[in-house]
């Protein structure tokens, strides 16, 4: 009852300077972007030239990165940027064609030796140079043909299109004096579902096109999810609701007022927190109404229903709690808002850079028993364990929307059990591996403790103090 | 001439107290407020240096101090806002500050600041739902009190378009808000017209005679003693002066006296029954003095021998103001002992 009406008081407060209408348009808006994505099933043929022609050193060119590095070492072929195309793809199988994913492929693969400089061809070393001067053509598509074989290149492409299952290469004849022909063939791909895809995901429904790599649904969604929404979202929510709530306990601390409410029959510590709560359902309230816009946008559009990030409205408003018990705390000793805000700043900047840094050089060399024997590391692991654990619940977050999509997006179909299985297994795998050195309970657990000091502290100070 | 300086002999206006709020305490003359030795020490500051006082229940008390003497300190602890350095206090029989002793209590406090995104009436909801009203009595009061400080119309306006004489008021409506039995005012008239201040006036008498016990700090001593029963004299944070205010103002006896117009007032006459006489107020009233055992009733009936009309007769009293600045520094503006300024008069 009393709880109630100073929550409604809270309310009353926000809804005054129209902070809380502000918060819940920018959600919305939030949401409504998210559901305004749409995303495109990619054709086939987009795939292939994508995970064919992509080189980290040359990503504008249609060049292979392990065709070049494979022809690299040999003089004849050195430096000469081979390009690869495919051409005369074609499905050999009788299946639907709305499921590009259970098909078999046939496709040539053509490796061309440029002989052009300038604008039109590619160039390699000082600009306008021919990489082929003082080169006999004939010899050095002799060179490609015997380095590029067609073991080699099964070998490659069962990598590069790792989607394909039953890759089989056969070199053709020749046919022209500066290309070499293969003819790829496949059979079925290990894609089982539309959700794993791949996908062309388009901003303001459709309009749009996000210049992306090569990426399936579920992957794409994990992006958004992860590092989109987990990553710069949940950092802005709660850096917002810090400002956003810094002035509460302040207002009700101050001179004039405070007497008001100490006179009530409502004990100090029960004000104290049901103040605090009031604060702490203005930030769910937010995040709810975010999260649930989001969960439902990506939903709607993609049939994935991510349940994670309905927990993750609980994480982010416990990892809220961390920075608004000092907030409460400081604003309880200094009565001041601004002192509160920048109090609760300087430690998430502390918790940001310690998680960050902690994950890169102590998270990652954890096994090298012999820098993890160092002082240092130790002292650094130590101080980190008692900090409280806002970053590692950001870890720990991605790793259940991963976890969450992954499962979302597997198939359920009998007959790729066994190929699901593996999966899963290497998948939680690689998690496991990932994450080994967090777990919630711990960083729950820390966090709570830390919480429950801030907050002691501030109940103890409130209700011994003068007004 | 100020009434507030006469009090006719005639009758006194206020009503007695009737009490039926706190039966427990209704028994024998069982104070509402015991303050015994309180000290209260802000750091270095010694803000009260061992305080005793009582309030008695059903009487209006007002607590007279200057600025920083320690008015407001005193309320501040006997409601749990600030803690005592030590001594004791009790209220409604319990130790002071419990949240028991605090659901039966309003308080005004001075300076205060209402958060000003609520409006009267939103404000007093909160107020009620904090001390646990039933939702309609909760109505019913704030609807009766908003009519009383006169802010009925106003109600659904947001604070900050308050006048500051309106927040007063308001601050009086939520000081009486659950009926509360004892009533703490800190300044109440403080930025209220003169209208105004007599309503808080009449109004403060008319909670008087409901039994509540009310407990006044100002500085307005004419107000204070048109409606206190009892004050207390606070210097520097001591006790100086405590006592009904009738006793209190008492003292010196004179009275002023008046004639019908025309008729000339025998002054020689007056001065040789062994009177000393002065003439006030345009020689329309005069001022006679008594010595020590002496009675009005001989000039009254050497008037009336000289077939003289008497149309005015008061006893003229010491006023609290006279009183208050015989007792404390007189003069002193602030908290400062200024050289060469006049010692009290213990
Ligand atoms: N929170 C505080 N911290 C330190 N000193 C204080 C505090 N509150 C009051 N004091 C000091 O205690 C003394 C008494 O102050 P108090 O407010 O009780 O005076 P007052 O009689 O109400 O004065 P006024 O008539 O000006 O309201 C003053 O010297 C004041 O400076
Ligand atoms: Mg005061």
């Amino acid at each position: 009852m009393k709880f109630l009406a100073i929550l409604k008081d809270s309310l009353r407060e926000t809804l005054d300077v129209k902070l809380f209408y502000a918060m819940v348009l920018l959600s919305l808006l939030v949401s409504l972007f998210v559901a305004s994505v749409v995303y495109k099933p990619q054709p086939i043929d987009e795939q292939i030239k994508g995970s064919l022609t992509f080189s980290p050193l040359r990503p504008t060119e249609n060049v292979n990165f392990d065709i070049l590095m494979r022809l690299a070492p040999n003089p004849e072929t050195q430096g000469i940027p081979v390009m690869v195309q495919m051409e005369d793809l074609q499905r050999t199988d009788q299946g639907p064609a709305n499921q590009p994913w259970v098909g078999n492929y046939d496709f040539t693969l053509v490796l061309k030796i440029p002989h052009e400089t300038g604008q039109r061809g590619p160039r390699m070393g000082p600009q306008g140079r021919n990489p082929l001067e003082g080169k006999n053509e004939a010899e050095v598509l002799a060179a490609v043909r015997k380095e590029i074989t067609s073991d080699f290149l099964e070998e490659t492409l069962s990598r590069r299109l790792s989607f394909l299952k039953g890759v089989k290469v056969k070199t053709l004849p020749a046919t022209e004096k500066d290309q070499v022909d293969y003819r790829v063939s496949s059979e079925g791909t290990t894609i089982t579902t539309a959700k794993a895809w791949f996908h062309q995901p388009a901003l303001f429904f459709g309009l749009v096109d996000v210049p992306i790599p090569l990426m399936t649904l579920g992957d794409i969604v994990t992006f958004l999810g992860d590092y989109v929404i987990g990553g710069f979202g949940a950092m802005v929510t709660i850096l917002l609701s810090i400002v956003m709530t810094a002035s509460f306990l302040p207002n009700m601390l101050s001179k004039g007022s405070v007497d008001l409410l100490l006179v009530k029959p409502i004990n100090r510590v029960s004000l104290f927190v049901y103040k605090f709560l009031g604060g702490l359902t203005f930030m769910f309230l937010n995040t709810v109404v975010i999260m649930v816009g989001i969960w439902l946008g990506i939903g709607v559009r993609t049939g994935l229903w991510v349940d994670a990030f309905l927990v993750c409205i609980l994480v982010y408003t416990f990892q809220f709690m961390i920075f608004y018990s000092v907030s409460a705390v400081t604003a309880v000793f200094t009565r001041s808002a601004i002192v509160a805000i920048l109090a609760s700043f300087t430690l998430w900047i502390v918790l940001f850079a310690v998680g960050w840094t902690h994950w890169i050089f102590v998270e990652a060399q954890r096994d090298n028993t012999e820098y993890s024997r160092k002082w240092g590391f130790v002292l650094y692991d130590g101080v980190k364990a008692v900090l409280p654990r806002y970053k590692d619940l950001d870890w720990l977050t991605s790793r259940m929307i991963r976890h969450d999509l992954f499962q979302l997006t597997r198939s359920t179909e009998e007959k790729n059990k066994a190929q699901e299985e593996e999966n899963t297994r290497r998948f939680n795998e690689s998690l496991d591996k990932t994450y080994k050195g967090y777990n919630w309970t711990s960083s729950l657990a820390v966090s709570s403790v830390f919480i429950a000091l801030m907050l002691g502290l501030a109940c103890w100070r409130f209700s011994t103090r003068d007004y | 001439m100020d009434p507030s300086h006469d009090s006719h002999i005639s009758a006194d206006p206020r009503p007695a107290p009737r009490s039926d709020r706190f039966p427990a305490l209704q028994a024998g003359r069982h104070p509402v407020v015991e303050v015994r030795d309180l000290v209260k020490e802000y750091g270095k500051i010694r803000a009260l240096k061992g305080v005793s006082l009582s309030v008695q229940r059903g009487e209006i008390f007002g607590l007279l101090g200057q600025n920083g003497a320690g008015k407001t300190t005193m309320i501040k602890i006997l409601l749990g806002i600030a803690r005592l350095t030590s001594g004791e206090a009790e209220m409604l029989g319990e130790p002071c500050g419990t949240a028991r002793v605090r659901k039966q209590i309003g308080y005004l406090p001075e300076d205060h600041r209402f958060p000003d995104y609520h409006s009267a009436n939103s404000l007093l909801d909160f107020y009620g739902s904090l001390v646990e009203m039933p939702r309609a009595l909760k109505q019913k009061r704030i609807e009766e009190c908003l009519k009383i400080v006169g802010l009925t119309d106003r109600q659904h306006y947001k604070i900050r378009t308050y006048s500051k004489g309106m927040k007063q008021r308001l601050g009086i409506a939520q000081a009486m808000l659950h009926s509360p039995g004892l009533i703490f005012l800190d300044e109440p008239t403080d930025g209220v017209d003169p209208v105004g201040r007599r309503e808080i006036r009449d109004l403060l008498m008319e909670m008087k005679s409901q039994g509540t016990t009310i407990f006044v700090n100002s500085h307005l001593l004419g107000e204070v003693e048109l409606i206190c029963d009892r004050v207390a004299i606070l210097q520097r944070g001591e006790l100086i002066r405590e006592g009904d205010i009738k006793s209190l103002t008492e003292k010196r006896g004179y009275y002023l006296v008046g004639l019908a117009p025309n008729q000339t007032f025998p002054e020689a006459e007056v001065a040789a029954l062994g009177y000393e006489v002065r003439a006030a107020a345009n020689r329309e009233r005069w001022e006679i003095s008594l010595r020590e055992g002496q009675s009005i009733d001989p000039v009254v009936d050497f008037l009336r021998s000289r077939q003289l009309s008497l149309r005015h007769l008061s006893e003229k009293r010491q006023s609290l103001e006279d009183l208050f600045l015989q007792t404390v520094d007189a003069a002193e503006p602030g908290v400062d002992r200024r050289p060469g300024g006049r010692q009290p008069a213990r």
